[in-house]
């Protein structure tokens, strides 16, 4: 298998419009019928209903992205993910849904609980 | 070398697919590490010149822990705040992981699971991640061959119909008047080619003649059911195609006469996934 095949270019990509905080290259990576799902666990703030649509869920990603904050493309769950780290604290890892050449759906685990493993 | 040291190594040596077993029972890396500690105090506890196979007896025992581990998990998530999800896992860093596929660890797939029951999990899981001969599963869960495999088929077919991206309805119809063309040409390979791996005919005829009582299970021995019978089967019939319940469907006709059957595919991207037959005179009479 091809390690760096179309799926891992997307989140590559994805990943480039996150870093660059752009709301409209976020959009353009993002299929017409997106789904964010945000864990958060009531510790920490998070969309408690799944968000949908292009515009709906690059906001919500430009809403949880900081200037300082570093963003990689990381094995998450045998799939290439992005891990977004505050100086040194893990904030959020997120898995994606790659149909296409578009991203369909992004879970976003932000509940402290759940990212302990992760340095 | 004391018996202890030996039952520390043997663990030792099985704990990844332990870990991996419970992660992708629960979602989460801290519950599947209870988990496993669980199951190394029994194993401590156990009189272990009698187990003969370790690996065996000890994915049993976290396969029959998580089982119970999940009934209570769902409990408790009806009451998380917001959306649950799986708690992520570094797959290049952690080696607690180790599956002879990396199956069953997208979110994706964890997220489909989640809706299985448990034991249908635990069957997918073993089958699809570590490769567990069937009669192996029956014993561990506690069941018969079969109906493990029933356990497997409907899991990966929930799966495939998650994974499914929203297959057209013109791909539908496709499926469907290219999979009668080879029925009726009685066509083994041309059928295979458009089953998907675990496709299932199913046919209600209410114990009409002519009409199989159980499902047929299996792209191979459902292509071979089709031609057994194609050459007597397709005589004078007519088909037309239409659609009914939003989908395309074949109506046969024999000599001009009623309708006698109906046929419908569910399709998705690996092929037909089931035949559906309609043979009950019965249920017809709205299209006759």
């Amino acid at each position: 298998m091809a390690v760096f095949n179309g799926e891992h270019a997307v989140v590559h990509r994805f990943a480039t419009a996150c870093r660059a905080g752009s709301s409209g290259a976020i959009r353009s990576l993002l299929a017409a019928e997106v789904t964010a799902v945000s864990d958060g666990g009531g510790r920490v703030p998070a969309e408690l209903e799944p968000v949908h649509g292009p515009v709906q869920v690059a906001r919500c990603l430009t809403d949880l992205l900081r200037p300082e904050m570093a963003l990689t493309v990381e094995a998450v769950n045998g799939q290439p993910g992005v891990v977004l780290r505050s100086v040194d604290r893990v904030v959020a890892v997120l898995s994606l849904k790659v149909t296409g050449r578009k991203v369909s759906t992004v879970w976003i685990v932000l509940n402290p609980d759940k990212l302990r493993y992760w340095e | 070398m004391t018996d202890l040291d030996d039952a520390v190594a043997v663990f030792h040596q099985v704990r990844p697919r332990l870990m991996g077993i419970a992660y992708r029972m629960l979602g989460s890396h801290s519950e599947a590490e209870d988990l496993v500690q669980e199951v190394w105090l029994r194993w401590q506890a156990t009189d272990r010149s009698t187990v003969q196979s370790p690996v065996a007896y000890l994915s049993t025992a976290v396969t029959r822990l998580a089982i119970n581990a999940s009934q209570t998990a769902r409990a408790r998530r009806e009451t998380y705040i917001g959306p649950w999800l799986p708690e992520p896992v570094d797959t290049s860093a952690d080696p607690y992981l180790g599956a002879e596929h990396g199956e069953a660890l997208s979110f994706a797939v964890l997220l489909v699971l989640e809706r299985l029951t448990p034991t249908e999990r635990a069957a997918y899981i073993l089958r699809e991640a570590f490769d567990y001969p069937y009669d192996e599963l029956a014993a561990m869960l506690q069941s018969t061959e079969p109906a493990v495999r029933q356990l497997v088929s409907r899991a990966r077919k929930r799966i495939r119909a998650e994974r499914r991206t929203e297959v057209s309805g013109t791909q539908q119809q496709k499926l469907l008047t290219a999979f009668i063309a080879a029925a009726r040409a009685g066509d083994v390979g041309a059928l295979q080619e458009l089953l998907a791996e675990d496709a299932i005919s199913y046919s209600d005829g209410n114990g009409t003649r002519q009409v199989s009582k159980f499902p047929v299970v299996g792209y191979e021995r459902v292509a071979k059911y089709y031609r057994a019978f194609h050459q007597h089967f397709w005589v004078g019939v007519e088909v037309e195609f239409g659609t009914a319940n939003g989908r395309a469907v074949a109506m046969l006709r024999r000599d001009g006469g009623d309708v006698f059957a109906v046929c419908t595919v569910t399709v998705s991207d690996a092929g037909i996934d089931e035949v559906l037959w309609q043979m009950n005179p019965a249920k017809l009479t709205a299209i006759a």
